[in-house]
């Protein structure tokens, strides 16, 4: 279980986490809904260690993180893997060499195994075909599978997603989708996701949660989220209806 | 999002700072990349012959065209193979071929470290249990350091062979007499002394150039200014390196004609 407790995170005079506490129980799929530009991966960014936050604390399966030293925050993360926003490929390698980055680098695992691996994890995203291709070559749904399959590479216990479907079209979101599905099916992985995409959260999401104003303001189960007269239907997911109306915008 | 509470160029400073606490660092501690280095050095040789090939042919038909006219009007061309391969070997090949290194080549590195920053490749590597100073900024200082040497003795010869053959044609001096005296009064501590320059300066011009990769860029237009700080920081620090050098080096007559 990832928690964390009273998190303050500022950019010059700026405060974008305002005291934010969350609990990411394991096994399960959360998903942190909220504006852009509100903090929500800056969240993810603290969790892994790439953001200093203020103040604040974070344990990751029960062990402090932000007091700890270098060694030990290496190891506390190491069962942590994220895919980026637009999935951050090295422009410098092809499909194949970019997924079997990690392994290689760390040197975990002899060329025959780390192929053999790369094959299996290509095979699962579908993208097998494309082993040969540099990123430049690929569309924004590939290059977000190729960034998946390097991701669980290191087969993470936690995997965390940021904005997994931002700027793909409906098919390839809906491919995206159901991949993260099907990787925490299979794989078992405990899942963060942070996205504004309603339709993503209805998909994945087990759990909701609704960051605003630097604090995660509710947390509900997707059931409870999705009625009507819950604070996170009502404050997010109608709040696109209100304003059209408001607009006298309205769609019949 | 990006902590602007410090102006640019304090920024800069700030970041080439740190680059040069975390090289050391890194070098203690981390691994030793010998693979990733010798792949940087035969990156940097193929990216950067060409540029010090033609710019080492310029530098020669240069100094051997001054050399030849001033040497006329004061009746001493007949010296125009001493003082062209003197200047060569003892400013020139260095001062030129480091421009055309920052130029060519650090700059090629504040891009890609910047873009990579920008696209979030480096908090990938990071996510990933890589740490960038080992896998980007190490092997790119350490090629660089030794790349350059080699680049300014390939200058030496394209330099001195470029004069040598023009020599001939605009000032009418023959082969034989241009390489009569060159050598006679020139000795290996020249050679030397620009070499051990080239390496130093090779390391503090890569190691700002790479180090300004990770200055906080949040687009196009401010990555595109890092670049040109890049350029003049690394101008500064080469005219600052070779002067302090030079004036040590004259001190110890180490790199003074004999």
């Amino acid at each position: 279980m990832i928690v964390a407790e009273d998190l303050w995170v500022k950019f010059g005079s700026k405060e974008v986490l305002k005291g934010l506490n969350i609990e990411i129980p394991e096994g399960r799929t959360t998903v942190i809904l909220g504006k852009s530009g509100i903090g929500k991966s800056v969240l993810l960014k603290c969790i892994l260690g790439l953001l200093q936050p203020v103040s604040g604390r974070i344990f990751i399966d029960g062990s402090e993180f932000l007091s700890a030293g270098k060694a030990q925050k290496k190891q506390m993360t190491a069962c942590i893997g994220m895919l980026l926003q637009n999935g951050a490929l090295f422009d410098s390698m092809n499909v194949e060499e970019n997924i079997a980055f990690p392994l290689a680098y760390h040197k975990k695992a002899p060329p025959a195994e780390i192929r053999r691996k790369v094959l299996e994890y290509a095979e699962l995203v579908g993208i097998q075909d494309s082993l040969h291709l540099m990123p430049k070559d690929l569309s924004g749904g590939m290059r977000r599978k190729v960034a998946l399959a390097r991701a669980i590479m290191l087969q993470p216990r936690y995997l965390f997603y940021d904005e997994p479907t931002t700027g793909l079209d409906p098919t390839s979101s809906a491919i995206v989708e159901i991949l993260i599905r099907q990787l925490k099916e299979q794989l078992d992985i405990t899942t963060l996701v942070v996205t504004h995409d309603i339709d993503l959260v209805a998909f994945l999401g087990e759990d909701v949660a609704l960051l605003d104003e630097g604090k995660i303001l509710y947390k509900q189960t997707r059931e409870e989220a999705f009625r009507e007269d819950s604070p996170i239907y009502r404050s997010f997911i109608a709040s696109r209806k209100r304003i059209q109306n408001e607009q006298g915008f309205t769609n019949d | 999002m990006i902590n602007r509470t410090k102006s640019e160029w304090a920024l800069a400073r700030d970041t080439i700072l740190t680059a040069y606490k975390d090289f050391f660092f890194w070098l203690y501690m981390g691994h030793f990349p010998a693979r990733e280095i010798w792949n940087q050095f035969r990156q940097v040789i193929n990216d950067g012959w060409l540029t010090v090939f033609w710019g080492s042919v310029v530098q020669g038909i240069f100094v051997m065209w001054l050399g030849g006219f001033y040497g006329e009007q004061f009746g001493g061309y007949r010296w125009l193979g001493t003082i062209t391969v003197f200047a060569v070997l003892r400013e020139f090949s260095v001062l030129m071929t480091s421009v055309l290194f920052a130029a060519r080549i650090g700059t090629a590195f504040t891009v890609e470290v910047g873009s990579m920053q920008m696209t979030e490749q480096i908090a990938a590597l990071k996510i990933m249990d890589v740490e960038p100073h080992t896998y980007l900024v190490i092997p790119r200082v350490l090629a660089s350091t030794l790349a350059l040497p080699v680049f300014v003795g390939f200058s030496f010869g394209v330099a001195i062979i470029s004069s040598w053959m023009l020599s001939d044609i605009f000032w009418d001096i023959s082969f034989q007499q241009f390489f009569l005296n060159a050598f006679n009064y020139i000795g290996g501590d020249i050679v030397t002394n620009s070499l051990v320059r080239s390496f130093i300066i090779g390391f503090v011009l890569s190691l700002n150039a790479v180090g300004l990769g990770f200055y906080p860029c949040d687009g196009a237009q401010e990555l595109g200014r890092t670049t040109t700080k890049s350029m003049v920081v690394n101008i500064f620090s080469l005219l600052l390196i070779d002067l302090a050098i030079g004036m040590a080096s004259t001190q110890l007559s180490m790199g003074a004609p004999s």
